[in-house]
């Protein structure tokens, strides 16, 4: 009891002794002093900035002190600040004023990259800062709009028309130095990513021209492989007219189905999935006859559904008839697949295939001399009902026989063509036509497109593409939702060079 | 009295909380085995004229946790082989260095006059070693002949017909016939009979073949095998 009571008068001792050093007065002799405060403020700190490169970044943001002085340092750095950035990345001194007016470089700044900008404000004689913190990311500017394919005295280049409706123009000169494009013959961008191994998962760009093929970056709009790269053996005789990709849906998205390529008019393939291995185009395929002996025009007609009955159709402008295209052969249609026509003997020349308004429906637009015809096809067959064919029509269309661009509408049961300078439209349920606009009389159109929804509207559009001999003109036209195409364009834009082929980049 | 005996719980359970953990590793004694039991053809009859020596790599895996010393292992020849370590073939190192898990062995095959006319075989087994046990006995999948534990390379400088033709090739190739490998080697440029290649790299294979297949006949007229059947790729 006596030992207990020790120590807990032993306790309380150590407590008192830590509650009186606890309260020691402190008598140092310190002059305490006021110092300038800087506090930065700027409001366009208060959210992200978009840029695009060679855009001018601006700031100019307000400093505030508590004792003013005019003895201030400024540092504005940059860092990348992506999620998979690495931490050991360099941060990079772009101004020492002020101020800061400074041009969106690709040495410093990567497309498609989030950085964040800080300014230091440092009072030189206390040595106190003040920090500012912007976000920035340097945007696509040629992310999504039109790419006019344009000859330029038989060398290729091409332009963009933005949703913002301005153009870029000569892109593949401007951000390709040192690379020239031949006499260009098509242009084709996938509205899905591809993942082939070959390179990042992304959508695909291809300019064919007249001895090569070339894949696009979709970033950055510069050239990334040959067609010696894109096939595993580089084609004895390199023609290309087409590659591509086409895709089926799964609910509303458009996945990759297969790469497609007609090279000096011989069908290739490429096969993607989920299997292992860099995938390019193969060798050509032989028709049914196991002969090379065919030349399909570079126009595909596709399935939307996983497992249709044909998968991918051509058209063998030599032999005037359709094929299947299996994995390493084309394949001839069933003998009952036509009742309306023989998909193997059809006998007519090729004008046009495309895309209709009815799903895993399509448009074959034919000719016999100055006769067309519409013939139209399914690439599914019903249950038990292996007949694809859906008809063939006398077209009662003037200048379809001569026409020089076709194109389907997705909505609709119309086919805008053209024929020299003349725009027109068919109907296909009453199989009418009628003249939509007329261009000047020299003024002949190269090419159209139709696009079934207008980013932003949601709206369909037609576009066309005009050369009068010395400029190439780029025209957009609304199509009303039933189909009707407005007596005057909306827009036009000038200064190109020959436009020979157009497409979407998404 | 209650509060000291917390007090001193306290105590009792800070200090052992402070124990060092007796981390629990895998100690069984380690163990190596070839990642899959297979047979393999090896010709030269398909290489440069040129060549006399060449160099395969079989897969091998151990059981346990990496050394940070190398180890060496035992590959045992059985008496049954026809093909002489030493001459017709040799091992690189029987190392598994430090740190790894995995090594893909080096096998150095020696071409000799006899392969002309004769097929060698090298029935190879693990053995165990100071440093090493047997590892798994299973088959990497139940159709393989060899287990885990055993490997053959049969080596030749023949045209012979590859071991996986009738359950693998001639769903692309078709029928088999002597000409026909020749031509797939020669105008094809396959090779390797052992492997699968990736569907991608098959197809073109197969696209290649009808390809040249069609420009030969273009050249030459129909081609015939040995057994008066005409090539054909189906």
């Amino acid at each position: 009891m006596k030992l207990k009571y020790i120590h807990k008068v032993n306790l309380l001792l150590v407590a008192i002794v830590l509650l009186i050093s606890a309260c020691y007065k402190d008598k140092g002799n310190y002059d305490y002093e006021t110092i300038n405060s800087i506090t930065v403020t700027d409001s366009a700190a208060a959210s992200k900035i978009y840029l695009f490169h060679d855009d001018t970044l601006k700031l100019n943001p307000t400093v505030n002190q508590t004792l003013p002085t005019s003895d201030l340092s400024y540092l504005w750095f940059v860092y990348n600040n992506s999620t998979n950035s690495a931490y050991n990345l360099p941060r990079d001194t772009i101004a020492t004023t002020k101020n800061l007016s400074h041009i969106i470089k690709s040495d410093i700044f990567v497309l498609g990259e989030v950085y964040k900008l800080t300014l230091k404000v440092t009072d030189n004689i206390t040595g106190v800062s003040s920090f500012i913190l912007y976000d920035l990311e340097i945007s696509n500017k040629y992310g999504t709009g039109w790419l006019l394919l344009e000859n330029n005295n038989d060398k290729g280049d091409f332009s963009m028309v933005l949703p913002n409706n301005t153009a870029e123009r000569n892109l593949y000169s401007l951000l390709n130095t040192g690379s020239t494009l031949g006499k260009p013959v098509s242009i084709t961008s996938s509205p899905f990513s591809v993942t082939d191994d070959l390179s990042t998962p992304n959508r695909r760009i291809y300019i064919q021209t007249e001895n090569d093929a070339i894949e696009l970056n979709n970033l950055t709009l510069t050239k990334k492989f040959d067609i010696g790269y894109l096939f595993f053996a580089k084609p004895q005789i390199v023609k290309p007219g087409f590659i591509g990709w086409t895709g089926y849906l799964s609910g509303t998205t458009l996945y990759q189905r297969i790469g497609l390529a007609v090279n000096n008019g011989l069908v290739h393939t490429n096969m993607v999935g989920g299997f292992p291995g860099i995938k390019k185009w193969g060798e050509a395929l032989p028709n049914p006859d196991g002969k090379y002996d065919y030349e399909v025009a570079p126009f595909f007609a596709g399935a939307t559904i996983y497992s249709p009955t044909y998968t991918n159709v051509v058209y063998d402008k030599k032999y005037k008839r359709f094929y299947s295209i299996g994995t390493n052969a084309l394949v001839a249609f069933s003998p009952s697949a036509g009742t309306h026509f023989d998909f193997n003997n059809v006998g007519l020349d090729f004008i046009a295939l495309d895309s209709s308004n009815i799903t895993n429906q399509y448009n074959a637009v034919l000719k016999d001399g100055s006769t067309a015809y519409l013939l139209q096809f399914k690439t599914v067959a019903a249950t038990g009902d292996p007949v694809v064919s859906v008809g063939k029509t006398l077209m009662n269309a003037a200048g379809i026989a001569t026409a020089t661009s076709v194109a389907s509408s997705t909505i609709t049961p119309h086919i805008f063509y053209s024929a020299a300078n003349e725009l027109y439209r068919y109907e296909s349920t009453s199989n009418t036509y009628l003249k939509a606009y007329s261009f000047a009389a020299n003024e002949n159109v190269t090419a159209i497109d139709y696009q079934k929804f207008v980013p932003g509207t949601g709206n369909q559009r037609l576009v066309v593409a005009t050369w009068n001999g010395t400029e190439g003109k780029f025209y957009y036209f609304d199509i009303s939702t039933l189909g009707t195409l407005s007596t005057n364009y909306t827009n036009v834009f000038t200064g190109f060079k020959k436009i020979i082929d157009i497409a979407y980049k998404y | 009295m209650l509060r000291l005996t917390a007090f001193m719980l306290t105590i009792v359970l800070g200090a052992t909380s402070c124990k060092k953990d007796d981390f629990k590793t895998f100690n069984s004694d380690a163990a190596i085995y070839f990642t899959r039991g297979e047979i393999i053809d090896y010709s030269f009859s398909t290489k440069s004229d040129n060549l006399v020596k060449d160099t395969i790599y079989i897969p091998l895996r151990i059981i346990g946790t990496a050394s940070d010393k190398d180890r060496t292992f035992n590959i045992e020849v059985a008496d049954s082989s026809t093909a002489k370590k030493g001459y017709h073939f040799d091992f690189g190192p029987l190392v598994i260095p430090a740190n790894a898990y995995s090594l893909n062995l080096p096998v150095y095959i020696y071409r000799k006059a006899g392969l002309k006319d004769s097929v060698v075989t090298a029935h190879l087994a693990i053995a165990e070693s100071a440093d090493f046990k047997l590892g798994y006995s299973d088959k990497y999948v139940a159709s393989d002949s060899l287990n885990k534990l055993h490997y053959r390379i049969n080596i030749n400088d023949q045209l012979l017909k590859p071991t996986r033709w009738d359950s693998y090739w001639v769903n692309y190739f078709g029928e088999y016939s002597r000409t026909k490998l020749l031509f797939l080697i020669q105008h094809v440029g396959l090779t390797d009979f052992v492997s699968s290649p990736y569907p991608q790299n098959l197809n073109f294979y197969i696209q290649t073949a009808k390809y040249e297949l069609y420009k030969y006949e273009l050249a030459n007229g129909i081609l015939y095998d040995e057994n008066n059947k005409r090539v054909v790729f189906p």
